[in-house]
């Protein structure tokens, strides 16, 4: 929402950059202007909260291991290659 | 020679042995590398099965082209690369994308000249935390319906924690443009998740 303390950024143009590094060490113009905005509107706050958590998601979910079973597969595979000749 | 990273040495000397018909050499650097390369193909296909399959592709080109590496580039960098060829020319054959998702790409020219790096998040998230199935499977879905070309920047950047540059030398495209597709897919999946993740 617009108010006279975010009006120098709109919310859509806040919302086109806010998955940009948001801060964290930046000091260009218009990080400073995303900053502003984000510390005064819930709205585009909340966006931005939602975006971390969809990275965080997707960073806490855990990948497998690879199988003994797949490992023996591929060792196998290189075994079968012809050797390779010395440069 | 890079004394200063011990771990990078060590991988120049099993490569140059493995480049001079060193098979033993060879094996210690799947050692080393093939969780982080079956961990990428998995974020990427989301299958056990397809990931299998391109960990063995991806090392059997790497001792096929093992005498292109020329240590200019890190290790790492240069697998990804290789891997990631991998998982997109697999992807185009099978033609997994059920939805055809029309992402224009934006001009560069006018995109925000702010820097784009990581989010922090890790201060934020338990490693372990639990994650159901239902969750699982939502993410899976939405990642899934995310185009390839986008999901592997996705991947690349936040998973994966590649800097922007070590992303577009991976995939030979320019930061400004990885810039732009990373911000796009999380756009993307943000949307995809919004009732998990809006409060």
């Amino acid at each position: 929402m617009k108010t006279k303390e975010t009006a120098k950024i709109s919310c859509a143009d806040v919302r086109r950059h806010i998955c940009d590094n948001l801060g964290f060490g930046l000091n260009s113009a218009q990080c400073r202007e995303i900053k502003h905005h984000l510390e005064h509107c819930r709205d585009c706050n909340g966006y931005f909260t939602s975006l971390k958590k969809t990275i965080r998601l997707y960073q806490s979910y855990k990948t497998p291991i690879i199988s003994s079973k797949a490992r023996r597969r591929l060792l196998a595979a290189i075994s079968s290659r012809p050797a390779r000749n010395p440069r | 020679m890079d004394t200063k990273n011990p771990k990078q040495t060590t991988d120049n000397a099993l490569i140059r042995q493995a480049q001079e018909g060193d098979r033993q050499a060879f094996a210690r650097l799947i050692k080393r590398y093939e969780q982080t390369v079956y961990g990428f193909s998995f974020k990427v296909c989301r299958d056990r099965a397809k990931a299998e399959e391109t960990l063995q592709d991806t090392f059997i080109n790497v001792y096929r082209k093992l005498d292109q590496y020329n240590g200019e580039s890190k290790f790492s960098t240069w697998l990804y690369s290789i891997v990631t060829n991998n998982c997109l020319m697999k992807h185009r054959r099978r033609k997994l994308d059920i939805e055809m998702l029309h992402f224009d790409e934006p001009g560069i020219s006018g995109e925000s000249e702010m820097l784009q790096e990581a989010i922090p998040l890790s201060d934020e998230s338990p490693a372990d935390t639990l994650m159901t199935s239902e969750l699982r499977s939502r993410l899976d879905e939405a990642i899934q319906k995310l185009p390839l070309d986008y999901r592997v920047v996705f991947v690349l950047r936040d998973m994966e924690n590649q800097t922007a540059e070590e992303t577009a030398k991976i995939l030979k495209l320019s930061v400004p443009a990885v810039k732009s597709r990373l911000r796009r897919a999380r756009i993307f999946l943000r949307n995809q998740l919004a009732d998990y993740v809006s409060d």
